[in-house]
């Protein structure tokens, strides 16, 4: 995975660090932000739960669960893979391969 | 001192993945059986298999299956072929296209050499002529 340019899987792991990192930055400038966050992470959970399972007990049972560990314990993770999902969803990791690939030149 | 620590959220996060497995093969059984008795037993089949007899596989799957339909084999092939095939062009010396308009910019330069070299000789002539 070598060119003479550089190492190209240094830049795409630079890559997915800084946008890994994007929410605990944005949650240590912006505390309030936490909140923010968790809230879409419940949305998200129950919605996605509820749209596999539809309404019931055991909706609202895997959804705590799942709320418990994604959302109190470790928001700043989830909250990191829920953006980087986001990206990935809007293109940009065509914009990765892209800035690979302008290595090559 | 990180061991503990790492291991603990690696066990969570394997347990929030298997629910996620679970979720996904009752909701496909729930959809293809409907609910009764046959797709009790058969999300219980799964659910031993999922958390007891093959968990790792199970995880492994799934994570294939969801990294696949995000688009990532996508991405791999822009990598190994879009990406691989411009670098291949560029070795054998094959010209890219021009979008920068060098090459306007470069016949506007010459054409004002060609102007230059005229009035250069033009003037010569009248010199010529006026010390005759």
């Amino acid at each position: 995975m070598m060119n003479s340019n550089g190492n190209v899987i240094i830049f795409i792991l630079i890559a997915f660090a800084v946008v890994l990192l994007l929410p605990p930055l944005i949650i240590t400038v912006f505390p309030p932000a936490k909140y923010l966050f968790a809230l879409i992470m419940v949305f998200i959970l129950f919605s996605t739960v509820r749209g596999y399972l539809g309404d019931g007990v055991l909706t609202y049972v895997i959804s705590g669960i799942l709320i418990y560990f994604l959302v109190f314990k470790y928001l700043m993770v989830t909250s990191s893979l829920w953006v980087f999902q986001i990206l990935l969803g809007v293109g940009f990791g065509s914009v990765i391969m892209w800035g690979v690939g302008t290595r090559f030149r | 001192m990180l061991e503990p620590i790492m291991l603990g959220i690696l066990g969570d996060f394997y347990f929030v993945i298997q629910i996620f497995v679970m979720v996904s093969i009752m909701s496909f059984i729930l959809n293809h059986l409907g609910k009764g008795i046959a797709s009790v037993i058969l999300i219980l089949v799964m659910f031993y298999v999922v958390f007891i007899l093959i968990p790792a596989l199970s995880i492994a799957a799934f994570l294939l299956y969801t990294l696949l339909m995000a688009g990532v084999s996508t991405l791999f092939v822009d990598f190994f072929f879009i990406t691989a095939g411009q670098g291949h062009q560029q070795q054998q010396g094959e010209e890219r296209p021009d979008v920068l308009g060098t090459d306007v910019g470069e016949r506007k330069h010459m054409m004002e050499k060609a102007h230059q070299a005229s009035r250069q000789a033009a003037g010569m002539m009248q010199g010529m002529m006026r010390r005759r």
